[in-house]
This record gives C-alpha cells, sequence and structure tokens, in this order.
C-alpha cells in the first residue's frame, strides 16, 4: 500500500516538475518577444512633432492668394465672391491657374484643396484640389483657413496628410 | 471517517516535507524575480534611454517665425528688400540663435537660416539673406543618423503695387549631441 503511494508521489512530482519548466519556458519566450519588440518600435530615437493643425507658410500664401490683382485689378477675393457655388460653372483660368501654382509647393507635405464652400460644408466647388485621390484610411484632414465672402459662401483651404 | 483515514495517510509522518526541494524551489522563484526584472529595467532602458528628437519642431518653429515676419496679412513686410533689414533681420524679426552652453555649442553655432526672395512669374532671385553657422548647409547633402536637421517651407506673397514673390526659408538646426544617438 505505502510502495503504491510512494509511486504515484512520484508520478506527481514528475509532472509538478514538468509544469515548473513549462511554465519557465513560457515566461522566458514572453519576455525575449517583450524585449524584441521594445527594441524594433521603440529603441530608435523618438520623433518629437507638434500637432499639425495649422500651417503658418501655407496660411500667408493663401491670404496673398485671395488678395492677388489680375489685368483689370479686381482680386481673386472678389471674384470668387461673384462666383457661385455650382459645381458646373467654370472658374475664371487665372484664379485656378494661380491657385494651382501658388499651393503645388505644399504638395511635399500634404494634399491641398482650396474650396470655394458653403457654410455646412455641403456644397463645394474645387479651386485647387490634390493630384492624388485620397485615400480614407490613415488621413487626417484640418481646415487651413476659411474666410467669409458671402452670407453662406466661404473660401477655404484645407490639408490632409498621413500619420 | 474515510476522511480523517485519507489525511492521515498524506501526513507528514508518511510523506515528510522535502526542506530541500523547498530551497530549490525558492532559487528558482529568484532567478524568476531576476529575469523579470531585468527584462523590465531593459525595455525601460531601452525606451528612455533615446533622447527625444525635438529638432525637426524647432526647425519648423523657426521657419514659421520668419514667415511671421516677412509677410503680414497676405503683403510682404515692406523693408524686407532693403539692405538694413536683411543686415539684421534676427533682431528685426526677434529670433535669437543662443544656446545652452554645453558641447561647445555656443562657439560652434547650433543653427543656419537663409532666405531667399524671387520674382514668383519669372523665378529670378531678388535677394538672398542669411544667418547662423553656414557650414551646416552642407550636411543637408549627406545621408546618415545623426546629421543635422535640415527645413525648407516656401511662401507666396505680394507688396501693395502686386508684385508677386515667391520666398523660400530654409532652416538647419544641429544639436545631434542631444538629440540624435
Amino acid at each position: 500500500m505505502r510502495s503504491k503511494l510512494l509511486s504515484k508521489n512520484n508520478r506527481g512530482q514528475t509532472g509538478e516538475t514538468i509544469t515548473w519548466i513549462v511554465a519557465t519556458v513560457i515566461i522566458v519566450v514572453i519576455l525575449l518577444v517583450s524585449i524584441l519588440i521594445a527594441s524594433v518600435y521603440l529603441g530608435d530615437t523618438k520623433k518629437f512633432s507638434l500637432t499639425k493643425q495649422a500651417d503658418s507658410p501655407a496660411s500667408k500664401s493663401f491670404f496673398s492668394y485671395l488678395l492677388t490683382k489680375d489685368n483689370t485689378g479686381v482680386n481673386v477675393y472678389n471674384e470668387l465672391k461673384k462666383e457661385q457655388l455650382d459645381p458646373k460653372i467654370k472658374l475664371g483660368d487665372n484664379v485656378k491657374s494661380l491657385g494651382e501654382k501658388v499651393f503645388s509647393p505644399y504638395r511635399t507635405n500634404y494634399g491641398v484643396f482650396v474650396r470655394l464652400t458653403n457654410k455646412v460644408g455641403d456644397k463645394w466647388v474645387e479651386i485647387v484640389e490634390p493630384k492624388a485621390i485620397v485615400p480614407k484610411k490613415n488621413w487626417m484632414d484640418f481646415i487651413g483657413n476659411k474666410i467669409k465672402l458671402d452670407d453662406d459662401k466661404y473660401v477655404s483651404m484645407s490639408f490632409f496628410f498621413k500619420y | 471517517m474515510n476522511k480523517e483515514k485519507n489525511q492521515r495517510f498524506f501526513s507528514s509522518s508518511i510523506f515528510p516535507k522535502s526542506k530541500k526541494g523547498d530551497k530549490i524551489v525558492s532559487v528558482y522563484w529568484f532567478a524568476i524575480l531576476f529575469i523579470v526584472a531585468a527584462a523590465v529595467v531593459y525595455m525601460v532602458i531601452s525606451f528612455y534611454g533615446k533622447p527625444y528628437d525635438i529638432r525637426g519642431a524647432e526647425a519648423d518653429l523657426l521657419t514659421t517665425k520668419m514667415a511671421d515676419c516677412l509677410s503680414e496679412a497676405g503683403y510682404l513686410e515692406e523693408d524686407a528688400l532693403l539692405k538694413d533689414f536683411q543686415d539684421n533681420f534676427l533682431e528685426k524679426c526677434k529670433i535669437n540663435f543662443q544656446t545652452e552652453d554645453v558641447y561647445g555649442w555656443r562657439e560652434q553655432g547650433q543653427y543656419y537660416l537663409e532666405v531667399s526672395i524671387s520674382n514668383f512669374v519669372s523665378g529670378q532671385l531678388i535677394s538672398s539673406f542669411n544667418a547662423g553657422n553656414s557650414n551646416l548647409k552642407d550636411s543637408c547633402k549627406l545621408k546618415g543618423a545623426i546629421l543635422p536637421v535640415c527645413y525648407e517651407k516656401s511662401l507666396y506673397s505680394l507688396d501693395k503695387n502686386n508684385n508677386q514673390y515667391a520666398i523660400n526659408i530654409f532652416s538647419v538646426v544641429k544639436k545631434t549631441e542631444k538629440n540624435a544617438q
């Protein structure tokens, strides 16, 4: 009876030892994986960037763009004021081409929209639009400037960028 | 009754507790504790041991400050094309290049700022002025991890006579000793 119990006890001890070994291996593996992740993803120098909700040089360009006069002495702001929020209406070539040229340097950092829009933002006419299609995932956008033209008419500049 | 019998069978008189086994388990626990502690310390060091690189943000702020100084309400600063302004633009724009007095930073100069104003229509350069350590400019062409940060931004402006200008602001910040490893 006693020897039977002793043999059962030995088996129990073996089982317990295996449990310990397996537990140790699991702990070591988890630690190694954590260290690997820490060194691969967190080991680099941490970049500090300002949260982009404004771009001062682009805003300044936007104001200057609106103040630019054509040959007849009418500035872009007043020309846009005359335009209706109808996508079928073609904006003056000078307004559009000047916009393309003014905002093209920012295309390396963002996609840039300059739009004629209403207050709610459900109607708009593109003045400058990004060359590439705007992907919906992993992109953020912010309105750089929005200037009132009329009661329900605005000209706005917005950016979208990858985060 | 049976329960009592069973308890007697498994009592310490039949299976005395092994003191040696207890010691081994204690050592094992301590070993695991040290391994876990060492791993936590390693992970903390690997994250917090590396510095934050703020030079990109610093160069961005420098450029923004310069842009604010050169163009206001859509118009180019009236004096921007005058020699007096260009010679003292740091003072006029309230920018200073002072740094901490470590790693010989003050003697070397850790910043460089260059402004070019050209005709927006023809692209012809009208004026260019700069300040700071001009040697830093050369490092922008190099590739590597421990190098100064270069930042370039342009803006469009015009004067009261509707003359159009393209302004290019180029800034470099070194400070590699504290920001890059």
